[in-house]
């Protein structure tokens, strides 16, 4: 990259044994995440699960109560926010509204007491590159939702931060401008190749633009790795529901073979789950089969492989691309299946028919029984 | 019809506000018979004694430094406090709140008597700094400007914190995390980021303590002295001497003073970027 905006430092950000405590309540406990340098790194989880406050720490805007935050190879616990040299999109962008585009974009630099020539000439080219040229003397509330995030995004790289944190800065708009605004953010990242850390609630927006995700659940982080991973091999159940929709058998383990493990659910029914001989739990353990609604099979009795489970049809909601049945297995268990709505699909089925539920072996998760 | 609802309160204002006014405006344009016993005609012979003679002049320019100098120490004491209120998550708050707002809660006359304890020659303050040494003599802490300020400035504080901190209360903290992890230290943020956008709080703010001040009787009357005349204080004493005519051109003058500040206030604080 040879513009100014461009000279990202990409570090690499290390968080070691984090804690943060709010009276009565653990934000962040026992927390460690490294996220390499130019990798873009979500902090997923619902709210209060402490990835704001995780966030606001690597920020400086929040002491934590234990632990150390390493920027770039160097402790910063105790360097004030406004010396960390980082990057900040918040929540509906924070624009200054009382500033121009311009006012906004060269804060930064004014604030580090920039040469005005050098100023000038940055802004230019980051306004450039965000695509705002000609727009320096609007106010933030005379720019589209759109153009906003294009100022914030700018106004943040010009001061050359070390890491992009970017706080739920999506939040506020409506689907469409979303997935819009979600593409543009990963461009300019990738163009940049700054390192990003990126807070949000919203599965489908961690999924689309992390190299990584770290899902989040009371202060704890529960499974870092790459959005496929995260979605095919949920380590917790909590992790399999949060990402994604997903059905849960509860049973207890009854048999190995090669390769797979018998599991006899509480409702009576016998399933195969595919596992490899080191990670398989012993006989008599209880477990929990997660499988994808999509990874389903519902077909007509008598025509199923095994592991089958017999059900009937309770509901058929018809979502456009896809119809998804409600399903309710003869041994009790709820499940939701999903069948893509292709050129193949055969007559959707009615609520009340009869049907097999079955999947692939190797479709199937073993989580260890312990809820959260 | 909404517009009904605000008939009951049109009519009082119309009665008491509007028209007495009314009546002032107009005696102010004639002369009183001690000034004329025969009766006069209608002039402007009240307001240019006010403004053509030294001593009213001065008591209208220290009217005015008087609302100068009690506002000023209100904005500068009271901003840090506004901001705290404004943006503490304390359980406490409702305290603080209550300390703010208590000289609202005692009687203007307890209050008067409380700050002449603690000012007099051998008052609270005096025999502390005798005790400790700082001076030989009491100072005079009282029957002067500077303890006028004082009671004022500590009775109209509240004004001023309130309709700051509402105001900062609106300034959302994204703003200035924002603006710190940009490379703003606390100054920085204060002066480019808080105090710009409230300044229509500073504007509220300034104007209601300002007018207040010039309006206020009674703490003068108490704790100020001979020297400490001002225009509420200088109507009064020309009605005592039943001159209200004179009494009525003064109070004209301290309404414009108020008026004038108010649109003022309007075209002074704004923000910038503001809808």
């Amino acid at each position: 990259m040879s513009t100014a905006v461009g000279r990202s430092k990409m570090a690499d950000v290390e968080l070691r044994a984090i804690a943060k405590r709010y009276g009565a309540v653990q934000a962040v406990a026992d927390l460690d995440l490294r996220v390499e340098p130019g990798q873009f790194v979500s902090l997923l989880g619902p709210s209060g699960c402490g990835k704001t406050t995780t966030l606001r720490i690597i920020a400086g805007l929040v002491r934590p109560d234990a632990g150390q935050v390493i920027i770039g190879g160097r402790v910063m616990n105790d360097v004030p926010v406004h010396h960390r040299g980082l990057g900040l999109v918040a929540q509906n962008y924070a624009l200054f509204p009382h500033m121009t585009v311009m006012e906004n974009v060269t804060f930064g630099l004014r604030m580090r007491n920039a040469a005005p020539a050098d100023i000038a000439r940055r802004a230019g080219e980051a306004l450039e590159m965000v695509r705002l040229t000609g727009l320096q003397d609007r106010y933030p509330r005379q720019l589209s939702g759109g153009q906003q995030q294009r100022v914030a995004l700018a106004r943040c790289l010009l001061v050359e931060p070390a890491v992009l944190l970017l706080d739920e800065p999506l939040g506020a708009l409506d689907k469409k401008l979303r997935e819009a605004m979600q593409v543009e953010l990963k461009s300019l990242q990738r163009q940049v190749g700054i390192t990003a850390i990126f807070v949000t609630h919203d599965q489908e927006e961690a999924l689309t633009l992390s190299d990584r995700i770290a899902v989040m659940h009371q202060g704890r982080i529960q499974q870092v790795g790459a959005p496929h991973d995260i979605y095919e091999r949920p380590r917790t159940r909590f992790v399999a529901e949060f990402i994604g929709v997903c059905n849960f058998l509860e049973g207890e383990v009854v048999g190995r073979q090669p390769g797979a493990v018998m599991i006899r659910t509480d409702g009576g029914a016998l399933v195969a789950v595919g596992a490899d001989a080191h990670g398989a739990p012993a006989e008599g353990v209880k477990v929990v089969v997660a499988v994808r609604p999509e990874k389903l099979v519902v077909g007509a009795p008598g025509t199923s492989h095994s592991p089958a489970l017999p059900a009937r049809v309770e509901a058929v909601v018809y979502v456009g691309t896809a119809v998804h049945y409600h399903l309710r297995a003869a041994t009790g268990e709820r499940l939701i299946a999903y069948r893509q709505n292709d050129a193949a699909a055969p007559v959707a089925l009615a609520p009340g028919a009869e049907v097999v539920v079955s999947w692939p072996a190797t479709a199937a998760r073993l989580l260890p029984d312990v809820s959260g | 019809m909404p517009a009904l609802l605000l008939t009951p309160l049109l009519v009082f204002l119309l009665a008491f506000f509007v028209l007495p006014f009314g009546v002032m405006l107009y005696e102010s344009l004639y002369l009183s018979l001690v000034q004329n016993p025969a009766g006069s005609a209608m002039t402007f012979a009240n307001y240019t004694k006010a403004f053509g003679d030294a001593f009213y002049l001065r008591v209208l320019l220290q009217t005015v430094a008087l609302g100068v100098a009690v506002t000023a120490l209100a904005l500068v004491l009271g901003y840090p406090v506004a901001y705290f209120l404004a943006r503490t998550r304390s359980r406490r708050r409702h305290v603080l709140l209550f300390l703010v707002i208590s000289p609202l809660v005692v009687s203007i006359v307890i209050r008067s008597y409380g700050w002449m304890v603690l000012l007099g020659r051998a008052g609270t303050v005096n025999t502390l700094l005798q005790a400790l040494g700082l001076v030989e003599r009491p100072l005079p802490l009282m029957y002067n400007w500077f303890g006028v300020v004082v009671a004022l400035t500590h009775v109209l504080l509240p004004f001023m914190i309130l309709t700051l901190a509402s105001v900062i209360e609106g300034i959302p903290e994204s703003l200035e995390d924002t603006a710190a992890v940009l490379g703003a230290g606390w100054w920085s943020r204060f002066r480019h980021v808080i105090l710009p956008l409230s300044m229509e709080g500073v504007g509220a703010g300034v104007t209601l303590v300002f007018m207040l001040t010039i309006g206020s009787f009674v703490s003068i009357l108490l704790l100020g002295g001979s020297d400490t005349l001002v225009l509420p204080l200088l109507i009064y004493q020309q009605i005592t001497l039943l001159n209200n005519n004179f009494a009525a051109a003064l109070g004209m003058l301290l309404l414009v003073l108020s008026v004038v500040l108010l649109y003022a206030q309007a075209r002074i604080f704004r923000v910038r970027g503001a809808a």
